[in-house]
């Protein structure tokens, strides 16, 4: 085994490379960088993500022989599209004319200033570490993406919002992430929290005042609170209630409705003024 | 075995490492899905501790920090840190090539590299929601896993 120690200049060096880089992007300096290392890699992680899909299917399918999964699948994803439907006619009750004009999924929602598009785009990598989840998509700025826009699959659900825009590329920050923090309402008591990832697969809706009521089943949709991300898209519904009197929120688990080691297309929702 | 790398086979299978990483693994095997990178440079670590070895880990880091969400700089940050300790554990401890010393060595970076991540994404990004050590502890227990499986064949992989 060879012995020689580690070289401590080069260390050195490579760390005040690093401490300038951190700097330089936090100042917004890298991002010219970073999108061309992106195009770099992009277009070969495109299609090895979109073989390795069908590589993920094959092995899922054969997962879903044994206890039916495919057809509860189906039955899910209809059941998805139902609760969607009927999320959009509760919300009609509730709100005004905006979602009057909704009609069905990828078709512009308009306002009175402004009109909502869903853009569709397709997921080409993910992150390559399980503590932080997210997935970047081939979609950038010259597709009109902003930072903090939604992001949805068919249907209307919500899976995470984007983090970081370059020309041709987006990064979204997925829910499951702990890194990731979206405004909701419960859609029957009209309970505002916030959706926040947990380290595994869970998320939370958290900050729930103790006087809000929560019921289980109901339907988490987006508040509409926050920029980029438009009001009554769908997250999942409510697992479990967690509340205790000696804390001071309420907080549930939630059962979301999208599959996420199965992104392929997604939708980002867009404004045209 | 021979004790240096070879860089070509090494960046070729770094980038290898890379596109499954960030692809097929991803989506395949999710929370399992191993950190390759890391093993490869542990691996390597065990053949060179030269300044070229330290600047092939510390671009490898910037190309996954520019893939992720974690803020720029954790990877190098965290793949130097481990390579130090690695070539820190060799010069003390592996005097001639031992397999089992090797095994242990590898699986105590993972652990330190894992341990090393999780602390600064935790009071970076997410210092809200509280440390989860539930999952530190199932991840480090798979990385080190891994480590101890892989780290022998790719060392045999890379070196020259």
């Amino acid at each position: 085994m060879q012995k020689k120690v580690i070289d401590f200049k080069t260390l050195f060096f490579l760390f005040i490379i690093l401490f300038i880089m951190i700097f330089l992007d936090r100042q917004g300096y890298m991002q010219s960088a970073k999108g061309a290392l992106f195009s770099f890699f992009s277009p070969i992680q495109s299609r090895l993500y979109s073989s390795s899909s069908g590589v993920v299917n094959f092995f899922k399918t054969l997962e879903d022989i044994g206890d039916f999964k495919e057809e509860n699948e189906k039955l899910q994803a209809e059941n998805i599209r139902l609760t969607f439907e009927l999320s959009k006619l509760q919300e009609v009750d509730r709100e005004n004319e905006l979602l009057n004009k909704q009609l069905k999924f990828k078709e512009d929602l308009c306002g009175e200033d402004d009109c909502l598009t869903f853009k569709e785009g397709s997921v080409i990598s993910r992150s390559p570490d399980s503590y932080e989840k997210s997935v970047v998509i081939n979609l950038g700025s010259a597709d009109g993406v902003e930072k903090n826009s939604a992001v949805t699959i068919a249907g209307g659900v919500m899976i995470g919002k984007v983090s970081e825009v370059f020309e041709d590329y987006s990064k979204v920050i997925l829910l499951t992430s702990p890194q990731s923090s979206v405004n909701c309402l419960s859609q029957t008591t009209r309970a505002n929290g916030l959706v926040k990832g947990q380290y595994g697969t869970g998320v939370e809706l958290e900050m729930i005042d103790q006087s809000e009521e929560l019921i289980k089943g109901d339907l988490i949709i987006t508040s509409g609170f926050e920029e980029g991300i438009p009001g009554g898209l769908i997250l999942g519904r409510i697992a479990e209630i967690e509340e205790s009197p000696n804390v001071v929120f309420k907080s549930a688990e939630i059962e979301l409705f999208s599959d996420f080691s199965r992104l392929e297309e997604i939708f980002l929702v867009t404004k045209n003024e | 075995m021979n004790n240096e790398v070879n860089y070509y086979k090494l960046v070729i299978i770094l980038l290898a490492a890379f596109f499954l990483q960030t692809t097929l693994f991803g989506q395949l095997l999710g929370f399992f899905s191993p950190n390759l990178i890391l093993m490869i440079l542990v691996a390597g670590a065990f053949l060179s501790c030269d300044s070229d070895f330290l600047i092939v880990a510390f671009l490898s880091g910037v190309v996954l920090d520019i893939f992720s969400s974690s803020g720029f700089g954790i990877f190098p940050f965290c793949f130097l840190m481990t390579l130090l300790f690695v070539c820190f554990l060799k010069a003390k401890f592996i005097k001639e090539r031992n397999f089992a010393k090797i095994i242990i060595f590898a699986a105590l970076a993972a652990i330190f590299c894992n341990l090393l991540y999780f602390f600064i994404f935790y009071f970076v990004f997410s210092a809200e929601i509280g440390p989860d050590y539930g999952f530190l502890l199932q991840r480090t227990a798979w990385d080190l896993i891994l480590s101890a499986i892989f780290v022998h064949p790719f060392i045999r992989m890379i070196s020259k």
